[in-house]
């Protein structure tokens, strides 16, 4: 037997063509918007894989060298020490944003005056921009012109170079940094905050003995997803970040500073060696999606 | 209401119009310059940016400039980019140092044939800087102002400290100690990778002085030699050697920009920089003109400076230009006596011609800087090829130096890994 082709009925074929038109609809807003993330995200991260397996005559493709770019990078290049003083910035900058952004959020939920005014200043840096915010702090921790050393000088310990002492650079951008990212954590940890029911907090209250008891058992268990995620955004923002290292150190001194990122804007606009910098950029971008999946897990772990 | 017929006859009409001979006025297509400052009346650059254009338009009003302004160290890297688009302006503003990269990679035009047809007089009578030409001599951009690399220092303080302007580097050091004082030190000269190209152009110049020669002839470095330990001795010397040093750890670990705010608040005796900067010093500092002098840079022999390192912003036709003649004749006309003269009395500018010197302005105590300059770089011009990358260069010495004066290297090993370090990262290296 043979399927013979029905005729359709009338509510059947505008059922059909409306849900096409849903399609149509659903394809016109997809695709040029996937068009656009292919063209900034992806082909920039493809043309990067494809330049850092080959040599590079300026902008212009080289011969294929295969790994031979990351082989060198971590053994002549100093890939190791740019990798570690990375971690260092990263993990730093997280010690002194979070608890710093986490505890400015629960300061702020409490019934303070001004408490509108208190949020705004203290969103402030966000707004300003990390150049902007990298000349200020240099001149803020200048050893000779700048507040800092004027104030340690007048202590009587003599001219404190922060900047330009290996020993506290890092940290002194680190510093900057988390100055510059604590409203974003502090913002994330504020929105968290509101979605805790206030019975439960009162309740909490009525059960334990001290109000960091009922911030550590209770308040911090319902926010910690939120606080992961700002993590997440401050560890990636902190790794792919140049600006506040060349305006406030150039990767100095002595190389105390020389984070990945740093790298790759000195190998490709500096140096025009920008089949290293695409391997260095890759490094980062291989951290980075390593760092996500640690956070997901740990914020996974959680949940179940 | 438009049909597409009528729709029709209008394009067609547009494409009749098209194809018609215009007037010469309508088509001067205007000149795109890129440039890292647009003409106004702000800084010095801008204000030298409107005298070109002022005396551009007595001299072309048909043509219009039209300046592109971005950060000047975007300027080498966007055309590089540009080149490769296909998109670049007619006239490009490019710093010496960055000229071998563009004419390695071949995205600007020769010249040379442009300067042939100059009169001879005209052809001797502009500086060309070394770095705007290839190994063959052949120009590939020219200046539109130059600066020379040398001393600045506190005339009142080495007044005050009974000493003269220093010929030799002994000299250099026991001016710095005998002139400093209180909060004021003897050197603002650093040595960190955020601003590297003065010290490390010092440390190159002053080794050519004591008759080194720094580079090889296939390129590579030659940087393990009597001479260059002697000079790395000699600033750990300054850092290490004297107490008080005259060149404080955390000074000598500054970028440069740092050492000009240091100089300008009064804080430092000696500033190598170049002479353009000087000017710059005066106005910031608040000290007359005579409290702030200019030297070469000292080497061994009181007699025998250091060579001069001329460095300037260079005006180029990117290959692929639209208009290439008419840019030509802007950088003809930039580059000419009267407007270079202009230049340098308004906005303080080094001139690229000789006869610029003869304006009544150079007799003044403000262009005697500016003659001094240009006179020391006729009479000690520097022969040395610069890398195809100086950035690379300058960027090793300067943490060759880093960890020589952090106490992790002692200076032979520290120039024994600065020549493997240079000779890996530099180009066909």
């Amino acid at each position: 037997m043979t399927a013979q082709a029905l005729p359709m009925a009338p509510a059947a074929v505008a059922r059909g063509s409306a849900r096409r038109r849903e399609r149509n609809e659903a394809a016109m807003l997809f695709y040029p918007a996937f068009a656009l993330v292919v063209a900034v995200s992806f082909f920039p991260l493809f043309y990067a894989i494809r330049q850092s397996l080959h040599a590079a005559d300026y902008l212009e493709l080289g011969p294929f060298v295969g790994l031979r770019n990351f082989v060198t990078l971590f053994t002549e290049g100093g890939g190791f020490h740019y990798l570690r003083v990375s971690i260092a910035f990263v993990v730093g900058s997280l010690l002194v944003t979070l608890p710093l952004g986490v505890g400015l959020a629960v300061l702020l939920t409490r019934p303070v005056r001004c408490q509108t005014a208190f949020r705004m200043i203290l969103t402030f840096p966000w707004v300003v921009s990390e150049l902007v915010t990298g000349y200020l702090w240099m001149w803020f921790f200048d050893g000779r012109l700048g507040p800092l050393g004027g104030f340690f000088a007048q202590l009587g310990f003599g001219t404190v170079g922060i900047l330009t002492s290996p020993d506290t650079a890092l940290g002194a951008v680190i510093v900057a940094n988390a100055w510059h990212a604590y409203p974003l954590v502090m913002v994330f940890t504020l929105a968290a905050l509101q979605t805790v029911p206030t019975e439960v907090r009162e309740a909490a209250r009525l059960d334990t003995r001290s109000e960091w008891q009922t911030f550590r058992y209770v308040t911090f268990p319902l926010i910690r997803g939120a606080i992961l995620v700002a993590a997440v955004l401050t560890t990636l923002r902190t790794f792919n970040g140049v600006t506040l290292i060349v305006a406030m150190t150039g990767g100095g001194p002595v190389g105390a500073t020389d984070t990945l990122g740093m790298r790759v804007f000195v190998e490709a606009f500096q140096f025009y060696r920008m089949e290293v910098a695409c391997a260095i950029a890759l490094v980062i971008f291989a951290m980075n999606i390593l760092a996500s999946i640690l956070f997901v897990r740990v914020l996974r772990g959680e949940q179940e | 209401m438009i049909t597409r017929r009528s729709a029709v006859a209008r394009l067609g009409g547009l494409a009749a119009a098209s194809a018609l001979p215009r007037p010469a006025i309508a088509q001067a297509q205007p000149i795109e310059i890129w440039s890292f400052d647009t003409p106004g009346d702000g800084n010095l650059v801008s204000r030298s940016l409107a005298l070109v254009v002022e005396s551009w338009k007595a001299k072309s009003p048909s043509v219009e400039l039209k300046f592109n302004s971005m950060p000047w160290q975007q300027l080498s890297p966007t055309l590089l980019r540009a080149s490769r688009a296909r998109r670049v302006p007619d006239v490009v503003m490019l710093f010496s140092p960055d000229m071998p990269v563009h004419i390695e990679a071949r995205t600007i035009m020769p010249l040379g044939a442009r300067v042939a047809a100059w009169s001879q007089d005209k052809q001797a009578d502009i500086i060309k800087l070394k770095q705007s030409r290839n190994r063959e001599g052949v120009d590939y951009a020219l200046p539109w102002q130059v600066r020379t690399s040398g001393l600045v220092y506190r005339a009142d303080l080495l007044e005050k400290a009974k000493v003269a302007p220093p010929k030799t580097l002994a000299e250099w050091s026991d001016a710095a100690a005998a002139a400093q004082g209180g909060e004021t030190v003897g050197f603002a000269m650093g040595f960190n990778p955020a601003g590297a190209s003065i010290s490390g152009a010092w440390f190159i110049v002053t080794q050519l002085g004591l008759g080194a020669r720094v580079l090889k002839p296939d390129g590579s470095a030659d940087f393990q030699t009597d001479v260059a330990r002697q000079v790395v001795e000699w600033v750990a010397a300054q850092v290490k050697g004297r107490n008080p040093p005259t060149l404080p750890l955390d000074v000598a670990l500054q970028e440069q920009e740092k050492q000009h705010d240091l100089f300008a608040a009064r804080r430092a005796v000696f500033l190598p920089t170049s002479s353009d900067r000087h000017a710059r010093m005066v106005s910031q500092s608040g000290l007359p003109f005579e409290a702030i002098g200019m030297t070469a840079y000292p080497t061994n022999t009181a007699g025998k400076p250091a060579p001069a390192l001329v460095q300037g912003w260079n005006l180029a036709i990117p290959q692929g230009a639209r208009s290439p003649d008419l840019a030509w004749t802007l950088i003809d006309h930039w580059t000419s006596t009267e407007v270079q003269a202009q230049l340098a009395r308004v906005a303080g500018m080094g001139p690229v011609r000789r006869s610029a010197l003869s304006d009544p302005f150079f007799a003044e105590p403000k262009g005697q800087v500016i003659r001094w300059a240009t006179e020391y770089a006729a009479e000690h011009p520097m022969d040395f090829d610069f890398p195809t990358n100086a950035s690379v260069l300058y960027d090793t010495i300067v943490r060759m130096f880093g960890q020589v004066l952090n106490g992790t290297l002692q200076p032979a090993a520290a120039l024994a890994w600065a020549e493997t370090d240079f000779n890996q990262k530099r180009r066909g290296g």
